[in-house]
Order: C-alpha cells, then structure tokens, then sequence
C-alpha cells in the first residue's frame, strides 16, 4: 500500500485516509487497492479522512461511486475543508471535524461533549462501546448499543432503543413522538426512561434492582411499563 | 533515553491526583528512573508542599511559558532523590497564564532526558485539564469508591477515549474492603464494571498518607501500606507484566468476604 492512501479495518466500519496528491490519482490508487481486497470489505460502511485538503462536490460523488462499485458505502466525511463539508451536508454523509492536537486542546466547548449528530436515516445507529457519563447518542432512528449506558450517559432516538448490556443513564426512546418505541436492555436500570412523551424516573434507590433479568419497557394504557423479557409479546 | 509522559487527572477534586502524582513520582525515583513531576494547577499549586521542595521555587512554569527562563531552569530537584524532579506551578496567577501549547513544548524539552514526565492534573475538565491532557500519551484516572467520584472519572475516561488515541488506566484510591460490602459504597468489582478500564492499583485507605504530608516525603519513602501499593503500581507503571500480588489478595479476601457473608445468609 502507498503512502498516500491508508485503509483501515476500526470498530465503526473502514476508515480510508487519503493523503496528498492529485485527487484523480488517488482515487485510481483507491480503485486499485479494492480491486485487489474489495471482496474483504464489501457491505461495510466507510468513513473517509481527507483532514484539510480542498475537496468539492464532484470529487466526493466519484469517491462514492468508486465505493458503491465495490458494494460499500460511503457514510462519514472527516474534513475541515469547507466547500468537502458542505459537499458532504448536500449528500446526507455524516460529517465530523478532524481532531487534531491544536483542536482538541484550544476548542474545549466543542470537544468536552462529543455528540454524535446523525442526519435522518431509517436505519439503526449501532454502537459498540461504553456509553459513558457526558456522552450524547442522538439518532432519528433505532438505537442499538453493545455495550453499558452509564450514569449520566443519553440516549436520544427516534425509534426503539436496544440495549445489550446496562442501561444506567438516561434513555429516550421514540423522541419525535413515536409511543411505539420500546427500550429493552439486558439490566434495565436507567436514570430516566422517556418514551414518546412520557416520563418515567428510575429507582430512587441506586442498588435496589441490581439484579434484575432483561427487560423491556413500553407505553402501554398511558403509562411506561417495564415488564421481564421472558414471554414478552411483541404484538404490532 | 526513552521518556514516557503520564497525566493523572480524575475529573472530580480531593480524590487524590496530586498525592498520587506524588506517591508515584517518588517511588518511579527509588526504583532508580529519572522523574519529572510537572503541577499544572496554576493558581492552586501543592505538589510544592507535598514533596516539602516549596522553599526553593524561583522559577514556575508560568515563568517559561512567559519567556523569563528555560524548562531547565524552573526544575527543582528532590532534597533526598537525585533523579526526581519538580517543575512547579506558578500560585498568584489562574489557569489562562499557560497554555497546551506550553505544556508540549515543555515535554518536548524534557523528552530524552528523563524517563518519565508525571503531569498532576488540576480537577475539572476546562481550560486546566486540557493543558494538562495536551502532551501525554498514557494517563491514570483517580478515583475513590464513591459514586460521585466515579461518575467524573466515567466523563474523563470518555474525553480521552473519545479525543486520545491513549492508553487509560484506573488507580482506586482510599480503597476500604472492610466499607464495600456497605450499600453506600461502591465495590471495586461495582467500580470496574461501571469504568471498564485497565486497573492499574488500588491504594488502601491509610492515615499515612495525611501524616506524612507535613513532613514533605509522600507516603512511598515509609513501609505503609499506601506506600507499598504505590510502589507496587509504579512497577507495573514501568513493566505491565508486573501483577500485583497485594492487589490479588485483596480482591479474593474482598470476595471471600462476600461469599462468607452469603453463607450466613445475609443480603448484599
């Protein structure tokens, strides 16, 4: 592999960095490397790092195709570059500023709470990690994480939120008024509990349900219900 | 010489960040490594007090960052241990007068002089962590057994996680076996679950620690068992591999208690 181009294998899909040079260049050098290891990657999402360098809307819908050739899709932009990011807006791509030491040390607003900001999909957001106190999961759609949700973790979708692992912190699910919505987790022990519209505080007592099985909770005659998952039905 | 730089840091306040920056400086020393300990709590400076060095500061790390000296010259070096050195705070001025950018090129100095820089965080997460947090590529988060404590190291642990590309490790302090079996206190098996990071120590509750500090020799340069368990994880500090013995000890005791407990038929 160049130096120009690095694809690797993170937790949230492939993340492909271009370096510099001739933008056609390296897109043929990108073609290159699927052609030889496309079949390994196919189906994934990618996010693509192009830091500070000048990228417009033709580019990155080339970049796109090349990827769809090969079955993947294109999902995030990591940019600084203004015309990329709004390149990136106008096609529903999940944008994020590049970190660097300068940005992260300097800007403190914006880095002391990273919120993950998605843009309408129908699809579900999975994360695969802690949620940890101060972190903000916003999504439009289903949340599903593989991982806790700590005290003063949040979670904010717009459909059902699964949780495989402890929902501590607070949970919203069905935010854009959906009284459907349904939060499962494997310990089901959230700060608070919002669906649709409604609220539900946790236990005032922090280790008095520490040992519960999964569970499930959904609006039913007006009110949160949290019922044991065993012989749950789902219904429609 | 390889230098590796550590920030201690914890989020909340009074967990003990500086005494462990302290603790471990000093016990990085006896093991026979070259340690600079750098306090970035300009305005609230103790790390001074805590070696019993605060006598001899002429210069401070405000002073370089200002252009008044070199890195070499604000360095205090320890009364008894030649390869341990201070680089402190300035006390009149706040947290603006440095910057991150001062930090790293103070480490940038000090790489390949010294085995280790220990930076001492300031408590919170503004202006003075993320000096503090700028030129490291490993950190300890301190935290004691108690719910408040260990959410604010839940929020520093996914600052770093989410901003630095860094190895994180937990140091337990002011650990009382004897309390975790109490409602109120969270267990060390309760701290990891809810933190899910490496551990790197637990530090016992220990009367020491207080004592030793008028004296101006951190509790480590005394056979107490805070200074051995500091000891103890300034060896795995130096190599990973190190297990701690004590810290076995005082998780299966922690255990056994518990499952003696439930044999007499009480209630967690």
């Amino acid at each position: 592999m160049s130096k120009n181009i690095s694809i690797k294998g993170t937790r949230d899909g492939l993340t492909v960095s271009l370096g510099e040079g001739d933008i056609q260049d390296l897109l043929e050098e990108l073609d290159a490397h699927l052609k030889v290891q496309g079949a390994f990657f196919k189906g994934g999402t990618v996010a693509v790092q192009l830091g500070a360098r000048p990228f417009d809307q033709s580019d990155l819908e080339k970049l796109s195709e090349l990827l769809n050739k090969y079955d993947m899709a294109l999902r995030t932009i990591v940019a600084s570059d203004e015309r990329a990011v709004e390149a990136a807006q106008a096609m529903g791509l999940r944008i994020s500023p590049p970190i660097t030491a300068a940005k992260s040390s300097e800007n403190s607003e914006a880095a002391a709470a990273p919120v993950r900001t998605a843009v309408p999909v129908s699809g579900a957001l999975y994360i695969r990690r802690t949620v940890r106190s101060g972190q903000v999961i916003r999504h439009s759609g289903p949340v599903v994480v593989l991982g806790d949700v700590n005290p003063s973790g949040e979670i904010w979708a717009g459909a059902d939120v699964i949780i495989w692992g402890r929902a501590h912190g607070m949970i919203c699910a069905g935010i854009s008024g959906e009284p459907g919505a349904v939060v499962c987790a494997l310990e089901l022990n959230p700060l608070m509990l919002r669906i649709g519209d409604l609220v539900a505080r946790g236990d005032d007592n922090h280790k008095a349900r520490t040992k519960t099985g999964p569970e499930m909770a959904r609006i039913r005659e007006g009110q949160i219900v949290v019922e044991p998952w065993d012989g749950i039905e789902l219904g429609e | 010489m390889q230098t590796r730089v550590i920030t201690v840091t914890s989020g909340k306040g009074g967990v003990g960040k500086s005494t462990s920056t302290a603790s471990l400086g000093v016990a990085l020393a006896l093991l026979g490594k070259r340690v600079v300990v750098i306090d970035t709590d300009v305005g609230l400076r103790n790390l001074d007090i805590l070696l019993g060095l605060q006598n001899r500061i002429i210069y401070d790390i405000v002073d370089f960052a200002e252009g008044r000296c070199r890195v070499r010259q604000a360095l205090i070096r320890d009364k008894e241990l030649d390869e341990l050195y201070l680089l402190p705070a300035a006390q009149t001025r706040d947290k603006t007068a440095i910057s991150a950018a001062d930090l790293i090129r103070v480490c940038n100095e000090l790489r390949g002089q010294c085995d280790y820089i220990l930076i001492d965080c300031p408590a919170g997460i503004e202006h003075g962590f993320r000096n503090a947090i700028a030129p490291a590529e490993e950190f300890i988060v301190v935290t004691t057994p108690g719910l408040t404590a260990v959410q604010d190291a839940d929020r520093v642990i996914g600052i770093l996680e989410t901003e630095k590309n860094a190895r994180v490790r937990l140091l337990v302090n002011r650990y009382r076996s004897n309390l975790a079996e109490h409602d109120s206190m969270l267990s060390l098996d309760d701290i990891r679950r809810i933190l899910a990071v490496e551990l790197l120590a637990v530090i016992p509750e220990d009367e020491n620690v207080l004592l030793q500090e008028k004296t101006g020799r951190p509790v480590t340069f005394i056979k107490s068992p805070a200074g051995v368990a500091f000891t103890q994880a300034a060896r795995r500090i130096i190599d990973p591999s190190e297990s701690l013995p004590s810290l076995e000890q005082q998780i299966s005791g922690n255990r056994l208690s518990r499952w003696v407990g439930r044999l007499f038929g009480e209630r967690r």
